[in-house]
């Protein structure tokens, strides 16, 4: 069995980039901290029976948070056969860190580029080859958002898995200010050979958007009309079907139970009728609002 | 010497120093504030709320008290 972690800062889309490749739907969402405990599947990959591992985001493997100390137990307590580490595209020049740490621990990487779709539209372009050529690490762009780079990916970690290692991999220890430095020029020296930023970022509609929304007047009226918007929404959509179900269950009762109970009047059918029946029933005529809210 | 605190909505600065502990500085270096790195101020929210803040292509919110950690040099716009 190998052992497969994904690794990568918050909100880089390691979740997506696991679901993609597991074939599971652990949950994502576009803010980070989504993933606060582990996921595990198990696949078959490049001949193997392999165990993919979903990681909480993590900034460095030092940190003393919750999250962080549950990657860093993991990696210090499992044998780790690859790490693909995910990163986000447009924020490479800061993301970098994670695989040069990892490295020193000499845990196999695969080092993912993704959300790369993102930096095409801003115009970022990074060299993967030459990337791939400096940090002896194979670098695959991807999107997991769209599937892109899949059977690249996938490819490139058969590859590692499959390779004899000869290193054993070292448990993390407490970075000194030199680390951090060399490792600060390292990856300074190879964002400049391989990634071309544009003289003025794409980011033209973002801003656009961010001027709006959090506009100090108008960001509090507008966020107050959205939310009362899907209120309503959901309320003119569901009360229809809410109160055709009351009108269900109503005739249900009138028709079906009261006759039932006849011969029986009294406090045994008022316990089941009012109490028992009544009670379920209204919870579940708002059943479709709670899934018309699920559902937005 | 001034803080990022002093920096108007739409000024840049260049990172000087970080004047806070050392797990923070390692987060928000993680995150992208280094010394020397240019920071702009995109946006200040009202009644002393948080800094919204921009380094390379990472934009962050910051309280206004970190922002008085953070020592600047000023920098051409």
């Amino acid at each position: 069995m190998k052992r497969i972690a994904f690794l990568g800062m918050p909100n880089t889309g390691k979740s997506t980039l696991f679901n993609r490749l597991s074939g599971s739907s652990a949950r994502v969402g576009n803010w980070p901290g989504i993933t606060v405990d582990l996921h595990a599947v198990k696949t078959f990959l490049g001949g193997h029976m392999a165990e993919l591992v979903d990681l909480p985001g993590i900034y460095d493997l030092q940190g003393l948070s919750e999250d962080e100390k549950i990657v860093q137990s993991f990696i210090n307590n499992n044998k780790i056969d690859l790490a693909i580490v995910v990163l986000c595209s447009t924020q490479i020049e800061r993301q970098l860190s994670l695989l040069l740490q990892l490295q020193k621990l000499h845990i196999p990487c695969v080092l993912a580029l993704n959300m790369y779709d993102e930096a095409k539209k801003m115009g970022i372009a990074i060299d993967a080859v030459l990337l791939e050529k400096k940090l002896k690490t194979p670098v695959i762009k991807t999107s997991a958002k769209y599937g892109e780079g899949m059977v690249e990916l996938l490819k490139a970690c058969t590859q590692v898995i499959n390779q004899k290692v000869s290193t054993p991999i070292k448990k993390i220890k407490p970075l000194n200010a030199s680390d951090l430095i060399s490792n600060e020029k390292t990856i300074q020296t190879l964002i400049k050979l391989t990634v071309k930023y544009p003289t003025k970022l794409n980011d033209k509609n973002t801003k656009k958007l961010d001027g709006l929304f959090l506009d100090p007047y108008w960001g509090l009226p507008i966020f107050f009309f959205i939310v009362f918007s899907i209120f309503q929404f959901i309320f003119t959509l569901g009360k229809p079907i809410q109160d055709l179900m009351t009108q269900f269950f109503n005739f249900f009762r009138l028709d079906y139970l009261e006759p039932l109970f006849i011969n029986h009047h009294g406090i045994f059918e008022s316990l089941l009728l009012d109490g028992l029946y009544l009670g379920v029933t209204t919870v579940a005529a708002f059943v479709p609002i709670i899934i018309l809210f699920f559902l937005l | 010497m001034t803080t990022l605190l002093e920096l108007a909505e739409g000024q840049s600065g260049i990172i000087h120093k970080l004047n806070m502990d050392r797990l923070l500085i390692q987060r928000l270096n993680a995150m992208g504030l280094r010394r020397g790195k240019k920071i702009t101020v995109l946006r200040k929210a009202q009644f002393k709320g948080p800094f919204h803040i921009m380094i390379d292509t990472t934009e962050l919110m910051i309280r206004e008290h970190e922002a008085s950690l953070i020592n600047i040099t000023s920098a051409a716009l």
